[in-house]
């Protein structure tokens, strides 16, 4: 199951994670989430599980990291 | 798994020390200013008025407030941060205490909002909340499972 956990701290910051996505299925979820929190994104990262389904080297998890991070 | 994030609502400025400075004179007064994380009047009025003040919004936006015997206002910085600029017969200490506790308050409303909001428009993101959890630290934790995005 794909799925997003919400983590809404007392101090009104949210730390937002998603699951059972592959790859860049991920990506998309961190513009609507901006959108469904009215919220801007200050940080972010893959998680291992990203490089594992993808089986990426590090010289593409390196490149990824980079886009992710242009995203913002 | 496969992505983390850390969001900021648009109604909190990146997080600074509270602490307060003395300025110059304003109008033949002396005043203090303490800088908040604060952007959002409507909030910032409605947290005012939870902790016991008299306040409203000032023409040119802002607002204005009196808290017992002391007045004070707040003004929006270069960057839409809301100042908070107390007169003289406020201490330091007691202007970062209220300050601090004004803070509190107003994260509370940024949360009880934030998780509102979730709450209401979820399924217009293609998600719908599978489990809501409370923890010790007072987190709303949020499990929402994904049905489609419309980006």
């Amino acid at each position: 199951m794909k799925s997003v956990t919400l983590r809404i701290r007392r101090d009104g910051t949210v730390e937002a994670e998603t699951h059972g996505m592959k790859g860049r299925e991920c990506l998309p979820y961190i513009a609507e989430l901006e959108r469904l929190l009215d919220a801007e994104v200050i940080d972010s990262d893959y998680t291992g599980e990203f490089y594992e389904a993808t089986d990426l080297g590090q010289e593409a998890a390196s490149t990824h990291r980079e886009e992710l991070h242009g995203n913002q | 798994m496969s992505v983390s994030i850390a969001l900021i609502p648009v109604g909190l400025a990146i997080a600074s020390a509270i602490a307060a400075r003395k300025e110059a004179k304003a109008e033949g007064k002396p005043t203090m200013a303490i800088q908040t994380r604060m952007r959002d009047d409507e909030i910032l009025l409605e947290a005012l008025r939870d902790l016991g003040c008299e306040a409203q919004p000032v023409d040119g936006g802002g607002l204005s407030a009196i808290r017992g015997a002391f007045e004070f206002t707040f003004r929006r910085d270069e960057n839409g941060v809301l100042e908070a600029n107390f007169g003289a017969e406020v201490t330091p200490e007691e202007a970062e205490a209220f300050v601090t506790d004004l803070d509190d308050e107003y994260t509370r409303l940024i949360q009880a909002r934030v998780y509102q909001r979730v709450l209401e428009r979820a399924q217009q993101h293609g998600m719908a909340i599978e489990s809501e959890n409370v923890e010790d630290d007072n987190s709303i934790v949020l499990t929402l499972r994904v049905e489609e995005v419309n980006a």
